[in-house]
């Protein structure tokens, strides 16, 4: 299929980019809206926080983002049972108009690993009741096919903690969820660099989704538009079928008439 | 009469309308969902929905966020 046809289909929508963005850790507004420009993205998620009065006075970043036609994509971070998830999912439907949430419940604080029983608890509930759940997971490709089975529209495993940059430390396992669930997969999480994004979508994830290594990349329009060149190469080397790989070498150029090898006595 | 308001404890005159209350608070409703006790509030229901005492209210917007 031509790289100009190649959409990402997702909750029934179809989506010309396949790197999302996510909204937090840049110095300014007018960086975010630089690098969201540069990487092509829709999709932006934010955080359902409450409401520190009397500071309500700014133009809101739900409606910065409307302006410009991107779609907010609300998460539940900070939650750590399915009951703090699903109330925060019904607060940012209610707040921001969709139905569209990224589940996330976390079990612990340092790598902000998910409590995966909460959050396939709270999937399971949010999914009853209509919303478009894209879940954030861990790299354990049983929970992610559970994830799928209970009907969220995408699955968002991580390829290193939160925030860590450290690219994708499990590619075995993100290899074999893609062979394994047919919904939407989308890195979330731990990616440092364009070429962990590239590898992502080498590997046949459907997309990617990239915060902290472009809002705290010491030019983060420039890392959002290398981000956006890295996926649709990734993409486009992964649709193209790549070589398998091989233990030892096999020469390319041709044995026969190589000069110097003379017959013998 | 006391509400715990975003986790500290607030003093309301009387018991209002979520609508009241928010008008009191000058926030436009744009933007922002209220929980009163763990229950998500329509806006619709803004104004027939009456704050009363040990009430627990989540008011919450979009922040910047991964």
């Amino acid at each position: 299929m031509p790289i100009g046809e190649d959409y990402l289909e997702l909750a029934g929508q179809r989506l010309a980019a396949r790197l999302l963005l996510g909204s937090a850790g840049y110095s300014d507004l007018t960086t975010l809206f630089e690098a969201i420009d540069a990487s092509g993205a829709l999709i932006v998620t934010a955080s359902i926080r409450r409401i520190a009065l009397p500071n309500r006075t700014k133009e809101s970043l739900w409606q910065q983002l409307k302006s410009k036609n991107l779609q907010i994509l609300p998460n539940t971070a900070g939650c750590y049972t399915a009951s703090e998830a699903v109330l925060t999912a019904k607060l940012a439907r209610e707040a921001l108009e969709t139905n569209w949430i990224k589940l996330e419940v976390i079990g612990e604080e340092q790598a902000l690993f998910p409590d995966v029983e909460e959050l396939l608890k709270a999937a399971r509930q949010l999914v009853h009741e209509g919303f478009v759940v894209l879940a954030y997971c861990n790299d354990d490709p049983i929970t992610c096919r559970k994830l799928a089975d209970l009907g969220c529209a995408a699955v968002m495993p991580l390829g290193a903690p939160i925030g860590s940059g450290l690219g994708l430390l499990n590619p075995y396992n993100l290899e074999f969820m893609r062979q394994t669930i047919a919904i939407p997969l989308i890195l979330d999480a731990g990616i440092g660099t364009a070429s962990d994004a590239a590898l992502a979508m080498e590997l046949g994830f459907d997309a990617v989704l990239v915060n902290t290594a472009i809002a705290q990349a010491e030019n983060p329009p420039q890392m959002a538009l290398a981000m956006k060149y890295a996926v649709q190469a990734g993409r486009l080397a992964y649709l193209s079928g790549r070589i398998p790989k091989k233990r030892y070498a096999r020469a390319s150029s041709p044995r026969e008439g190589r000069i110097g090898q003379n017959d013998q006595g | 009469m006391q509400v715990q308001f975003n986790g500290k404890l607030c003093c309301l005159t009387c018991a209002m309308s979520v609508a009241d209350f928010m008008a009191q608070m000058a926030i436009e409703p744009e933007g922002v969902a209220i929980a009163i006790n763990s229950y998500v509030i329509a806006k619709a229901a803004w104004p027939t929905t009456v704050i009363a005492a040990g009430d627990q209210i989540e008011l919450v917007y979009a922040v910047h966020g991964g």
